[in-house]
């Protein structure tokens, strides 16, 4: 289902919360009843992936009850692997086999929705029963209904199974006026930021101008890494923040998956700021036992070479899990590199202006983006090309479509948004807090956004598929 | 930033989107004409879809930036003004696209339909006032729309209804031949059903479907229940309300004279003065995306063969002979475009191996594929509107080029009848 359509908005969300609030009364009935349109709304993206789902579930909550956690790991591991990176893995085998004339073939099984979001949330649930950080889950229903959790299902955010499903035993009956106040806030905050922003941008970034052919020179080059820039941030803090609100109008509150990244002085706290429970997710289950392990085997003198060494592993598989594809391997380790290099300039203790270090690491980040929008190798040669000048500034013509673009006009309101640091739902809740023309102004924005969803195009959340 | 600054950016912003107008729509050119074709519409929907964006951006920023309250942590009492500007302006903007009607959802018609979707509504009217029961019905999309009904009457000395409708594909036609037999004048079923496909790929999700699929004659519940949701999701689209302002402060105050007119049997009466070649490419150009969309399929929609199977059923229990044809398209749409024909062979291959099949199991049903057609395909802007709209004259060609078919079916419903 399109999440950003009337069916989605008016339809499911409405009758969910309505039927949450009238038809069940305690706590375990909302959960089944959270676990069951959980299960619909996955069908409604592919009713065939539903045993994926059920299954993985059903073999990790027994696995961890009898203490098979590497056996639980490894199979979920697998699932992964045979549906999101199988195919990537042939092709490239193919590429070496064809000196042999051998082809291996390859699967069309399809990917199932937020596949890799439900698996991490698995391992993250087997390893910290093996870690014994909290108790197991006490009955399969509550473990499914935190794997499957519809605001969570398709891209996040990420959360443990202590921090979700404890707020199933106490889901309530009534929210206050504070709760639906936040709720209503964020989804507001996020319809704004896909629709109004995001979407525009799309526009432009999804145009034959966004092509090897379509555009050559370091102006049109560097808007057009700029608006994806400014589009993948609206695009999935959109997403957080709707999903965010959404769930807190349930009564369970998700954690937080942005944080001004842009407003990040160097790569640590980048990380820290983007896509939060993912690189918390990433740091905990990945980086923290892989430099202990090298630490292990290195000796405490290396501590540094084991810090670098698990940045660039823990950084290159951030960067596969975006997508079975170079380029986001190549974004990945790149942004381990980058993390290195941040790790090193702090260690020599020199300072310069705030303002300096923001723009050189924003320019970095930038960078980044290029290499992550890259369709192909001769788009990204062309693109990168074009950013470091080698194409002139840029065809009159072309300039004037840019600017004449909507695009343009968001792109204007974007970057202000960007750099105001009120850009996150929990920042803006805090600022508008008593104020009420500017939930006046939110509603108004809110009902604007539905009137403009055009159910006929379908702009789906970019990191959905991932 | 200081707001003086953000309302610096703001008026920038502004400014961009009037230049964007200016340059986007030849505003001279569009006044100096007396008839606003649905390319020009078109033209003020997406205009005001853009105000709106640029109505919202602003709004957004005003809500992060200048309402903001200078005192942090202070209790809110309530969530009523949330609901107040959400429902607020929710209920004004729907209640003006529910009273103006502009697309022909709501079964009343205060102000006049400006647009050509009213066909849909209209034509199953039209046909329902017919006095006697014609010999033939031509089933369509807007390509048949200029047919000229009066021809069949000249050439083969038989009566005709136009019944084509906006995006009409397979699925309309079984609801319009159900509406056919419960509305026919004298009881009786015409003789010759006339099917014109338009895309091989048999699908017409990419077309606009709605309004015909809430009349009551429809035959399948779950059709009825998705045209009640589009019927409600298009009333909160800023398009809607776009078109119901056009409704109500240009065409009903006779400001714009665009209501379609249409004859007793069906036919469009349409404007077809010279058209200049920039124009008539600029149109070619416009609809190239589409026609690319229609023509291009890896399989053949399962709806759509369910829906002419359905259609050939249909012609046995109520003793009818079908014509069945796939329009030219129109030559320069490869040439103004980086389309080449061959993309599209294998989908037209896939469609011309299904439809003979069933042609050749059928009698009663004959088969003609004119997508190739050079005498009207390469007739350039004399034959074609766009990429695939035919002029009258096209569609006499057309009729022409049909004329084994048409005799054949003639024969065998007054030998089976």
């Amino acid at each position: 289902m399109n999440l950003i359509s009337h069916e989605f908005l008016l339809l499911f969300v409405s009758l969910t919360l309505a039927a949450y609030y009238w038809l069940t009364k305690t706590p375990r009935q909302k959960m089944f009843f959270l676990l069951a349109i959980s299960y619909l709304f996955y069908s409604l993206a592919g009713w065939q992936f539903i045993p994926i789902l059920f299954g993985l579930s059903l073999a990790t909550y027994a696995l961890a009850k009898w203490n098979k956690f590497g056996w639980g790991v490894l199979l979920n591991l697998a699932a992964l692997i045979l549906f999101k990176y199988w195919n990537f893995g042939i092709e490239n085998l193919n590429l070496i086999f064809s000196l042999l004339h051998v082809k291996l073939s390859i699967l069309n099984l399809g990917l199932p929705l937020g596949l890799s979001f439900f698996i991490f949330k698995h391992i993250g649930y087997l390893y910290d029963i093996q870690q014994k950080r909290y108790s197991p889950a006490v009955d399969f229903w509550t473990f499914a209904a935190f794997s499957a959790y519809f605001p969570q299902i398709s891209a996040g955010p990420l959360s443990s199974y202590k921090d979700t499903a404890s707020q199933f035993n106490s889901l309530p009956n009534k929210l206050s006026s504070e709760q639906v106040t936040s709720g209503l806030i964020s989804i507001s905050l996020g319809l704004a930021k896909k629709i109004l922003i995001a979407d525009t941008l799309n526009t432009m970034l999804t145009s034959p101008v966004n092509t090897v052919n379509g555009f050559s020179g370091l102006i049109p080059a560097w808007y057009l890494v700029i608006a994806y820039a400014a589009q993948l941030y609206f695009d999935f803090s959109g997403y957080t923040d709707l999903m965010l609100g959404i769930s807190q109008l349930l009564g369970i509150r998700l954690p937080q998956n942005f944080n001004n990244p842009y407003l990040a002085n160097n790569p640590a706290e980048f990380w820290e700021r983007w896509h939060m429970s993912l690189s918390n997710w990433f740091r905990i289950y990945l980086f923290a036992p892989l430099s202990r392990s090298f630490l292990r085997k290195w000796g405490s003198e290396k501590r540094e070479q084991a810090q670098y060494t698990a940045n660039l592993i823990t950084m290159s598989l951030v960067g596969l899990w975006h997508g079975a594809g170079w380029n986001f391997i190549l974004w990945g380790a790149y942004h381990g590199i980058l993390l290195n290099l941040g790790a090193m300039w702090k260690r020599t203790n020199r300072q310069i202006h705030p303002l300096a270090e923001k723009s050189i690491f924003l320019f970095f980040i930038l960078i980044g983006w290029a290499l992550f929008m890259g369709q192909s190798a001769e788009y990204l040669t062309h693109l990168f090309t074009q950013l470091f000048g080698f194409g002139g500034l840029g065809a009159r013509d072309l300039l004037l479509n840019l600017f004449k673009n909507n695009a343009t006009l968001a792109l204007i309101f974007a970057i202000p948004i960007t750099f105001s640091g009120v850009a996150e739902s929990a920042n803006l809740e805090k600022q508008i807090h008593g104020n009420k023309f500017a939930l006046i102004a939110l509603g108004m924005l809110a009902a604007l956004c539905i009137l403009l969803i055009d159910d006929q195009i379908v702009n789906h959340f970019i990191y959905i598929q991932f | 930033m200081s707001k003086k600054t953000y309302t610096f950016l703001l008026l920038c912003a502004a400014l961009s989107q009037i230049t964007y107008r200016t340059y986007w729509v030849n505003f001279m050119d569009a006044v100096s004409r007396p008839v606003l074709h649905f390319s020009d519409y078109m033209i003020v929907t997406e205009e005001f879809r853009s105000l709106g964006l640029l109505l919202s951006l602003c709004i957004f920023f005003g809500a992060l930036f200048f309402f903001r309250s200078p005192g942090l942590n202070q209790k809110i009492s309530d969530n009523k003004f949330w609901h107040f500007g959400f429902l607020g302006i929710l209920f004004f903007l729907s209640a003006t696209v529910i009273y103006a009607n502009p697309q022909g959802r709501f079964p009343w018609n205060k102000h006049a339909n400006y647009i050509e979707l009213e066909v849909r509504s209209r034509k199953p009217d039209l046909y329902k006032k017919l006095e006697h029961t014609p010999d033939l019905v031509l089933l369509g999309s807007s390509v048949s729309f200029l047919v000229p009904m009066n021809y069949f009457e000249e050439k083969w000395d038989i009566q005709a209804f136009n019944m084509s409708v906006n995006g009409g594909g397979p699925v309309d036609f079984v609801n319009l031949i159900n509406i056919i037999k419960k509305t026919s004048p004298d009881s009786k079923m015409p003789a010759i059903i006339m099917v014109e496909i338009l895309s091989p790929s048999l699908s017409f999700n990419n077309l606009e479907q709605t309004p015909i699929e809430y009349i009551p004659e429809m035959s399948s519940i779950s059709q009825q229940i998705s045209a009640i949701w589009k019927t409600i999701s298009s009333t909160f689209r800023f398009n809607s309300l776009s078109d119901s302002l056009f409704t109500l402060f240009i065409v009903d105050k006779g400001r714009w004279d665009i209501v379609t007119t249409l004859t007793g049997n069906g036919t469009m009466i349409k404007n077809e003065e010279d058209v200049k070649d920039k124009q008539y490419r600029k149109s070619v150009e416009k609809d190239a995306v589409l026609m690319d969309e229609l023509q291009s399929c890896e399989s053949l929609d399962g709806t759509g063969k369910l829906a002419l199977e359905k259609l050939v059923q249909l012609s046995h229990e109520y003793k009818f002979s079908l014509v069945v044809y796939r329009t030219p398209v129109n030559q320069d749409f490869y040439t103004f475009s980086n389309f080449k024909p061959s993309k599209y062979s294998g989908c037209a291959q896939k469609f011309d191996q299904y439809i003979e099949g069933i042609a050749a199991q059928n009698p009663n049903m004959f088969f003609k594929d004119l997508s190739q057609y050079s005498p009207i395909a390469a007739g350039g802007k004399e034959i074609y509107r766009d990429t695939h709209h035919l002029t009258t004259r096209g569609n006499i060609l057309l009729l022409d080029a049909l004329d084994n078919e048409i005799e054949s079916a003639i024969q065998w419903a007054r030998k089976n009848r």
